[in-house]
């Protein structure tokens, strides 16, 4: 998996934490460029040109926020962000703002890594044949079907749209607000329960204990996975 | 009519309360009198009202007569038999100073008939509440009925009663005393009595009297109960409140505030009638001047009488007419205008040296004379006045101007009570003194403080009940001030300050000259000036409003930053700890068995850490109410599935069940709240439990509840803590190995009861603990609008 020339950006201003992802991702094959400060941060974005960026959400000298918004402008590296567990809203905003996935301080360093080859997936797109495969489902973006072990699975069109979405983005978190857009219509980012109904029928066809699912999963507050990987 | 009546009842009082020796206060009220639609006249009835005997009300009544006899009115005073010493002095001396056939006393049974063949002016009788023991037909069996009668036949009545004698509280009364009441008044006689005076006097002192034996008549044995601290002061209590109800009405209430006076009143009042020959002569003094200055006008132009016309003559004296005018006013111009013609006729009309008039034409000039100078007199002291009044309003409004502006830069309540006192001290020469509501909306003492203490208003507890009416009644603008006077002639007015949400307190007003309260344009003034404060007083409360909004809004911003620092340091070393560990455990060459299981204990230490940190900063974030909750209509299975995978790592050597209705709606909750919950509770469970425990959560709903359980097949709760566990840092066992602070619990019921609904654990009916909780399902959302977007 680890490729010779790869560049991370690692944005964090606690010494400890900056060593252990920074070993972590030496260890995969990574060339790690770390800063302290956002303003330090950006000015690495420009010159290293990363190939992936993790960045704290609790910079002392600025919104990070803003750090993504700025990246996103002229790059479309992917932005993993760390943030502390109650701060759901900023999350979302992060999401919106355009980074790829979150972290929840504390954080193992298997799920760091899970969430860099999720990144990093989607960077270089799959070979384009259009099928997905978790578990004993598989789905056929091109023909708009989907089986499981084997049956065809009936999804209604809107059922279908949350599932293709969520398969676009395959291991990454969803935004809510993000999902209602992209199957809804912008008019509907606030109807957050359409989601909650249409998760339960899709999670009533696929999964094989709906009430405990393992595909479709809910990141509380902020959106949902599709774990494809389990 | 009722100054006047005020000032003919009050001098008495006075003297009766300084024969006692003693301080009374006395608070009068009065029914507007109303005469019997027959038109025939009723007399006026008084009742001496007082909590308990021994007060003095027969002896301020015998002396109210002392003045009546002086007035040659006809008294019949009727008194029971026993009578303390200085009553019966009292009416011995009124017997041998009065003119014979004036009075007559007589006591035992009243006789009705007797009284009224007596046709008295005025009958004194104490005791209303007398049962009569003679009857018979015609005969009425109560005093109060023969107190009727004589008042019918217009025969002014006084008379006495007692708290305790009034129907309606006579139970009140024994309820408090224990002493039972057999006589007995109806409400009404007393509520439409045309004056009360209730009669007062410190406990102590009454206390005092009947330990010394003052008191003790027949029957008096038995009211012993009565004389001690606590009944008395709640009698007391008890008769003013009584007292107060009586003149909510329409009547009309007058405080009297009689006082032990010595001597020196006496020499002042004899002063004051020793100077008054020398006042009255100074006040005439523009007359004099008005006579001085005719009779120079004409000295000077009695030389030039051959050279100037007499008609000129009469013009020259006018001028001297209107210049006294312009000096000294209406009536010594009047007086120069008449000296004058009578001078020019003495002096300058043929035949001169006699008021006779040979040439008719001067007779005509004499009255021009006359007539000009009164009109002249009249038009300059009109203007004078005018001029006076327009002065007057100036000071007056420079006055207004000023006093909004004190109060506008005044920014505590304090700074405007003082503002006050000091404006309204300038403005009106009267003391003024502030009082102010507190929560419940009672009237505080005002506060002393400052050099003013001296001058502050001594309030007695009558004041502060009069002040508490007023403040009471002022939602109609018009009802709400009352006069009163102290026995000094000092005169009390009471101002509720009205403002525009509400009422702010009252303004007492005390001046030593009664009559300017009564001027209208002064009245004005003083309700504007009483207007300013309100309005005052309203924006200070709501700038202390505003400033507590601030200080809260502030305090609560530095608590939200707090928390998030320390969520913020605690949380960074954990980090920390948990990814530095795993990477060890990570490292290559990789490490032996044993390290590498040390790192993983590492890490799981670290993480169970993570996991005390999270509720302490929870419990915090709670005990300051800075949750707030992010309501979404969620799914419940939603939120059962993403615990139980947030809490897999614990419930790893567990069984799990799920048992869910399909038929649960969504329910509006904030999803990472509840998620806490239910993390909590397995948690709880698997930690509780062996290891290859069953636990089960089972989600329903019913009765628009929506109902979680999570029970456990383990050892269950400790008996009877079913309900202690919920308290913060409780445990199940005190001695247990088992980690935690026992916060879990608490955060649980804190949340859920913040979301309205209820938690509570019990024992599981095949053994082991069950928690539940149930929240409110609220209305369901409307699918129709789902199924729509499903056509397609």
């Amino acid at each position: 998996m680890s490729e010779p020339c790869n560049v991370a950006l690692l944005v964090e201003d606690e010494p400890q934490i900056r060593r252990f992802v920074r070993m972590s991702l030496e260890a995969e094959g990574w060339q790690v460029f770390t800063a302290e400060t956002m303003m330090r941060g950006l000015i690495d974005a420009g010159t290293r040109k990363p190939n992936l960026i993790v960045l704290d959400l609790g910079l002392p000298d600025g919104d990070g926020l803003d750090f993504i918004r700025d990246v996103r402008k002229w790059s479309q590296v992917p932005i993993i962000v760390l943030s502390a567990r109650e701060e759901e809203n900023i999350k979302v905003k992060a999401l919106d703002a355009g980074a790829d996935d979150y972290l929840t301080k504390p954080f193992g360093v298997a799920e760091l890594m899970a969430r860099v080859r999720v990144a990093l997936r989607r960077q270089r797109p799959s070979e384009g044949d259009g099928l997905i495969h978790f578990g004993d489902i598989k789905i056929d973006l091109k023909a708009k079907l989907v089986s499981k072990a084997g049956q065809i699975v009936h999804l209604t069109p809107t059922e279908y749209r949350l599932l293709a979405v969520l398969a676009a983005n395959a291991g990454r978190v969803v935004s809510n607000p993000q999902l209602l857009r992209e199957v809804w219509g912008p008019s509907n980012a606030e109807n957050g329960h359409y989601l909650r109904i249409f998760m339960g029928r899709l999670r009533q066809k696929l999964e094989d204990e709906p009430n405990l699912p393992v595909y479709l999963l809910t990141e509380t507050a902020v959106g949902y996975r599709l774990l494809t990987a389990v | 009519m009722c100054n006047y009546r005020c000032s003919v009842c009050f001098p008495h009082l006075v003297t009766a309360g300084h024969d006692i020796g003693q301080t009374w206060f006395i608070l009068i009220s009065m029914n507007a009198h109303i005469n019997s639609p027959d038109g025939k006249t009723q007399g006026k009835l008084r009742i001496y009202f007082a909590a308990v005997n021994g007060v003095g009300k027969s002896y301020a009544m015998l002396n109210a007569a002392r003045q009546q006899l002086a007035t040659g009115r006809k008294l019949l005073i009727h008194l029971s038999a026993s009578q303390p010493a200085d009553v019966l002095a009292l009416l011995a001396e009124l017997q041998s100073n009065a003119e014979p056939g004036l009075l007559h006393v007589s006591s035992g049974e009243f006789e009705l008939a007797a009284a009224l063949d007596m046709q008295p002016g005025l009958l004194l009788i104490d005791e209303l509440a007398h049962a009569n023991a003679i009857r018979g037909r015609g005969k009425n069996s109560a005093r109060w009925q023969d107190v009727n009668d004589m008042l019918m036949a217009g025969v002014d009545v006084y008379t006495t009663a007692n708290l305790q004698d009034l129907e309606g509280l006579h139970s009140a009364v024994s309820a408090i005393t224990g002493v039972a009441v057999t006589q007995t008044l109806p409400d009404s006689v007393f509520d439409n009595a045309d004056e009360v005076i209730l009669l007062d006097i410190p406990v102590d002192e009454l206390i005092a009297r009947f330990q010394n034996g003052q008191l003790r008549r027949s029957g008096d044995e038995m009211a012993e109960p009565l004389y001690r601290k606590g009944h008395l002061l709640a009698l007391r209590n008890l008769a003013i409140r009584r007292n107060a109800d009586r003149i909510k009405g329409e009547g009309q209430v007058t405080r009297v505030q009689a006082r032990k006076r010595g001597n020196t009143d006496k020499t002042a009042r004899q002063k004051v009638e020793y100077f008054m020959p020398v006042a009255r002569v100074m006040a005439r003094q523009p007359y004099w001047r008005a006579a001085g200055i005719s009779s120079l006008a004409v000295l000077v132009v009695w030389p030039w009488q051959a050279y100037i016309e007499p008609a000129n003559m009469a013009l020259i004296l006018l001028f001297f007419v209107i210049a006294v005018a312009m000096r000294l006013g209406r009536g010594p111009a009047l007086l120069s205008s008449v000296l004058m013609a009578l001078c020019f006729d003495y002096f300058f009309v043929e035949p001169r040296y006699s008021f006779w008039i040979s040439d008719g034409q001067y007779v005509l000039t004499m009255l021009l004379v006359l007539i000009v100078g009164a009109m002249a007199a009249k038009l300059i002291a009109d203007v004078n006045t005018q001029t006076r009044v327009a002065e007057y309003r100036a000071v007056r409004a420079s006055a207004i101007n000023e006093f909004a502006r004190a109060l506008s830069a005044a920014l505590q309540t304090e700074q405007i009570a003082e503002i006050c006192r000091n404006f309204i001290e300038d403005a009106f020469h009267a003391r003024t003194s502030l009082l102010l509501p507190d929560d419940q909306g009672h009237l505080q003492y005002p506060a002393m403080f400052g050099p003013d203490y001296d001058n502050a208003l001594n309030m007695s507890a009558l004041d502060m009940l009069q002040a508490q009416t007023v403040f009471d009644q002022a939602a109609p603008a018009d009802v709400g001030i009352s006069e009163g006077h102290t026995a000094s002639g000092n005169s009390l007015l009471y101002l509720p300050l009205i403002a525009p949400m509400r009422t702010r307190g009252v303004l007492i007003v005390q001046t030593d000259d009664s009559s300017w309260t009564r001027i209208a344009e002064q009245r004005k003034y003083l309700d504007t000036f009483a207007t300013l404060v309100a309005i005052a007083l309203e924006r200070v409360h709501y700038v202390e409003v505003a400033q507590d909004a601030l200080v809260s809004m502030e305090s609560e911003r530095l608590r939200n930053s707090l928390l998030s620092a320390l969520s913020h340091d605690l949380r960074t070393p954990l980090t920390s700890l948990v990814g530095l560990s795993e990477t060890l455990s990570l490292t290559r060459p990789a490490l032996s068995a044993q390290q590498h299981e040390l790192a993983v204990a590492l890490r799981d230490e670290a993480m169970r850490m993570n996991k005390l940190v999270n509720n302490l900063l929870d419990m915090a974030r709670i005990e300051s109410g800075q949750v707030r909750l992010n309501l979404q209509w969620q799914a419940i299975s939603e939120l059962i599935g993403s615990a139980v995978r947030a809490c897999q790592f614990s419930l790893s050597r567990h069984q799990l069940e799920v048992c869910i209705d399909d038929a649960i709606p969504l329910v509006r909750y904030d999803a990472l709240l509840l998620e806490r919950v239910l993390c909590n509770l397995l948690e709880n469970a698997g930690k509780y439990t062996p290891p290859g425990s069953l636990i089960t959560i089972t989600a329903d709903s019913r009765d628009a509840l929506l109902l979680v359980g999570v029970s456990d097949n383990g050892p269950g709760l400790p008996a009877g803590k079913e309900e202690a566990i919920f308290e913060k840092f409780a445990r199940g066992e005190r001695e247990s190995s088992q980690p935690g602070m026992g916060l879990g619990l608490s955060i649980c019921r804190a949340v859920i009861e913040a979301h309205g609904g209820k938690i509570l654990a019990r024992q599981a009916i095949k053994g082991g603990a069950c928690f539940e909780f149930q929240l409110p399902l609220g209305s369901p959302q409307d699918m129709d609008a789902l199924d729509e977007m499903e056509v397609e």
